[in-house]
């Protein structure tokens, strides 16, 4: 049994007689293998891919162990070859011959080299230029995306739910009741992508509503939106006296900035103070103000307001080395003598004097309370005004009520037949002259004794101990003495706003010079230069606090209001209901 | 000049874009961008004044100059809000642009040393023959080793990753089916050896000449992604910036 393998090199092609293989086999295998039958070298075909066996006429192939062999167009592993048929394996296209019984094989088959499946190099070169190739992103489509995700998060949402809807103008009360609903924060809030910064803590009950403030389109703030609520607000100083800082004329928000933080931001650097002050009578020439160019460096010593008219509560001002100052608040009292503890020991049954024995602080910090007599002197200033009797005392503050009181005490005495011996200078009259006359009983003992009480104690012993006392006018009831009106003001700075509070690491004496003190107000109150001390100058110094104008003084004066910062019409605008 | 005008300048508060320095900051912030963004613009037309090169200068020069103005104009408050937005589309497209004016100086001439003389068509072109060329030696080995060949000769190092493109780091071939086939012969031919036997060796060395050819055509691929993709940031981000910046314009002077 033989096969003849012919062979043609591609398809289309003939037969090449020169590559003729004939095979005296009964089995023949088919790859790419040495050891094969048919040794055929090309892609596509396994190293052992297929044996042939004669069949008869025919020829059957088998697929080996992972290949696959094709006829007809469809895979099979096993195959019978009849005359006039074709089988493929692998590249190569194997057809049956009619059998030549003149042939020298028993089975002639051509072997047809296929083009199908080669290797395409051109095909593979542009394949890796493709994919090598860079493929660029759209671009355009990009940024038209990216644009409308900003227009529409950051101007169409802002614009249709959020800062131009919200809320109607906050003077109004419907606008404040919108308002009040509708306070929240965070990046949710469609406003707050339009916000420019935090709004300060104060204002924050409000601020989401954006027309609380903006009341116009493209309109800076109106200082109307402030002064709706800040009513009563002041003027810097009298525009009469310094029409240059008529605050009618200017905006708030050329001072006050909002939108910068929790603290609302305001102008308060001493330069802004000090272009004025420094030459004030440049800009107010009616002033009495003295010129200023730094706490440290260029401020006069303080001024104190002393009393000169208790009655009617008016001060006047003077310099603290003014020797011919002035004070009449009617009160005779020395710090000195009540801060010497013996002395204070002896006199009365208090432990000792000390600052905090009278002086407790006002809510506020910034003051203290007035001192007040049956709190902090009643207990040593008795008020007696009868030695025989001790336990009567005179009520303090009352002046109207004296003379009823002794002539009470003394009745009551009338009644249980007391008498009272003859004032004891009496007893040394000079020889010969009358005998005083008999000591008084009854009603004119009560006379005597109420009007003789009302003399001293008023003018002298209990009365005239700590108050100015004035005699009766001439012509007048004798005893009938008159305790001048005390005022004592809660400051004698009044023009800076000291803080108590701020200083209660310091002690008083740190700068008050109370021990020392025999009675003047200019003594007590301490000098710019116990102040500078610690502070300095807006500049700072070593081992100094750096301290603005605006940390004592206070810009706006409520004396002189701003115009339409009408206090009550606002106050009764706000009232809930209206 | 501007960043002495912030250090000495003192505004009531902190420091804003609203004070007299911040408006104009802002102003001249405002001006630059819209300057830089024509460029886009300009960039794409023939003639006109100066040379191209010149304002392509002025370009980079200016958008340097840029953060510096923005940046001050912020006061450096950042918020969640269109103004934030804006600065930080601003500092994105800038920062893009640093990038861009960088590959431009430094990967043409990488990209000229790394082909060594060769175009992108004739590495290719070698790459297919090499593949001709171990598909055909292989035909000589069994099935196993054959197709372990054959798939070396498929190996292009795998998907191109951001992160190859943004770093660098290729697949090494000789890790991949490269590698394994290499193993595989160096196996057939009886264990690890320097001395190949000549029916393996124009095998290794034709696959390890292929995988070279990989390696760079991938770096090519990337210093050209490197000098491309930039743009694909820069330029839609300005057109974002460009519209962030007039809603925060608007924004800011409709509640003035």
């Amino acid at each position: 049994m033989s096969t003849l393998f012919r062979f043609i090199p591609r398809v289309g092609a003939s037969i090449d007689p020169r590559l003729d293989k004939l095979i005296a086999e009964h089995e023949v295998t088919v790859g790419r293998a040495p050891d094969c039958g048919l040794e055929l070298k090309r892609a596509g075909l396994r190293y052992h891919h297929a044996v042939i066996r004669e069949d008869g006429q025919y020829l059957s192939i088998e697929a080996l162990p992972g290949g696959m062999l094709k006829k007809d167009g469809a895979e099979t592993a096993r195959a019978t070859l009849r005359p006039g048929e074709s089988v493929r394996i692998g590249a190569y296209l194997f057809a049956l011959l009619e059998a030549d019984p003149m042939g020298l094989a028993d089975h002639v088959v051509t072997v047809t080299a296929a083009e199908e499946g080669a290797f395409d190099e051109a095909g593979q070169a542009r394949s890796y230029m493709q994919r090598f190739d860079i493929v660029l992103p759209n671009i355009r489509l990009y940024a038209f995306a990216l644009s409308v995700v900003v227009f529409l998060l950051f101007f169409v949402v802002p614009i249709i739910f959020g800062p131009t809807k919200l809320g109607s103008s906050w003077t109004s009360t419907a606008g404040r009741e919108e308002a009040a609903l509708s306070v929240h924060d965070g990046i949710f809030h469609s406003a707050a992508l339009w916000n420019v910064g935090e709004i300060s803590s104060a204002h924050k009950a409000f601020g989401t509503n954006c027309k609380s403030c903006h009341e116009s389109p493209f309109i800076p703030v109106r200082s109307s939106a402030c002064l709706a609520c800040h009513s009563g607000i002041g003027q810097h100083a009298d525009p009469h006296i310094a029409p240059d800082v008529d605050l009618n004329k200017e905006r708030c928000e050329s001072c006050h900035h909002e939108h910068k933080g929790m603290t609302l931001a305001t102008r308060d650097d001493q330069s802004d103070c000090v272009s004025c002050h420094r030459d004030i009578k440049d800009s107010a020439p009616q002033t009495k103000l003295r010129d200023v160019t730094d706490f440290g460096t260029g401020h006069p010593d303080f001024s104190v307001s002393l009393v000169q008219d208790a009655a009617t509560r008016t001060v006047a001002r003077f310099p603290l080395d003014d020797k011919n100052a002035v004070d009449n608040s009617h009160l005779k009292f020395t710090h000195m003598t009540h801060l010497k503890l013996e002395k204070v020991k002896k006199a009365g049954e208090k432990a000792g004097s000390t600052c905090a024995t009278c002086h407790e602080a006002a809510p506020g910090g910034m003051i203290f309370k007035q001192v007040n007599y049956e709190k902090d002197c009643a207990e040593c200033h008795l008020l007696q005004f009868e030695p025989l009797h001790p336990e009567w005392r005179l009520p303090h503050g009352h002046p109207e009520d004296v003379a009823n009181r002794l002539r009470g005490y003394y009745s009551e005495a009338a009644l249980r037949n007391e008498t009272f011996p003859a004032p004891s200078s009496d007893i040394f009259a000079k020889p010969g002259a009358d005998l005083p006359p008999p000591t008084p009983t009854g009603k004119d003992m009560v006379d005597a004794k109420t009007a003789q009480a009302m003399m001293s104690a008023i003018a002298r012993s209990a009365c005239g101990e700590c108050h100015v006392t004035a005699p009766p006018e001439p012509g007048a009831d004798p005893s009938a003495w008159k305790v001048l009106p005390v005022y004592v003001p809660d400051r004698f700075l009044p023009k800076a706003q000291f803080r108590h509070d701020k200083h209660d690491t310091m002690t008083c004496q740190g700068c008050h010079a109370a021990e020392n003190s025999d009675g003047g107000v200019t003594a007590l109150i301490p000098s710019i230069e116990t102040c500078k001390g610690c502070h300095a100058g807006e500049g700072g110094a070593p081992q100094r606090i750096a301290s603005r104008c605006v940390d004592c003084h206070i810009f706006h004066n409520p004396e002189h209001p701003v115009e339409g910062s009408n206090l009550r019409a606002a106050a009764a605008a706000m009232e809930p209901g209206k | 000049m501007a960043i002495v005008g912030y250090w000495i300048h003192h505004p009531s508060g902190l420091p804003n874009g609203g004070s007299w320095l911040g408006y104009t900051y802002g102003t001249i912030g405002f001006g630059l961008i819209g300057w830089l963004a024509w460029f886009g613009i300009r960039r794409r037309r023939y003639g006109g004044q100066g040379p191209l090169e010149g304002w392509l200068s002025a370009h980079v020069y200016l958008g340097l100059a840029l953060i510096v103005v923005a940046t001050l104009h912020t006061g450096f408050r950042f918020h969640w809000n269109v103004h934030t937005l804006a600065f930080v589309l601003m500092a994105l497209v800038i920062v893009s642009g640093i990038f861009g004016a960088y590959a431009f100086l430094r990967y043409p001439a990488l990209m000229t040393s790394n082909r060594g003389g060769a175009t992108l068509k004739t590495m290719a072109a070698e790459l297919a023959a090499l593949d001709q060329q171990c598909r055909d030696l292989a035909l000589n080995f069994d099935d196993e080793v054959a197709a372990l060949v054959v798939k070396a000769a498929e190996d292009d190092g795998g998907k191109f990753t951001f992160l190859e493109a943004l770093l660098g780091r290729a697949p090494n071939p000789l890790e991949g089916a490269t590698g394994m086939a290499i193993t595989r012969l160096r196996d057939e031919v009886g264990g690890a050896t320097n001395l190949l036997p000549a029916e393996v060796l124009p095998l290794v060395q034709n696959l390890t000449k292929r995988a070279t050819i990989v390696v760079k055509m991938r770096r090519d691929r990337r210093y050209r992604a490197l000098l491309l993709l930039w743009r694909a940031i820069h330029v839609p981000l300005t057109i974002a910036l460009v519209l962030a910046l007039t809603i925060h314009v608007f924004a800011v002077f409709y509640y003035r």
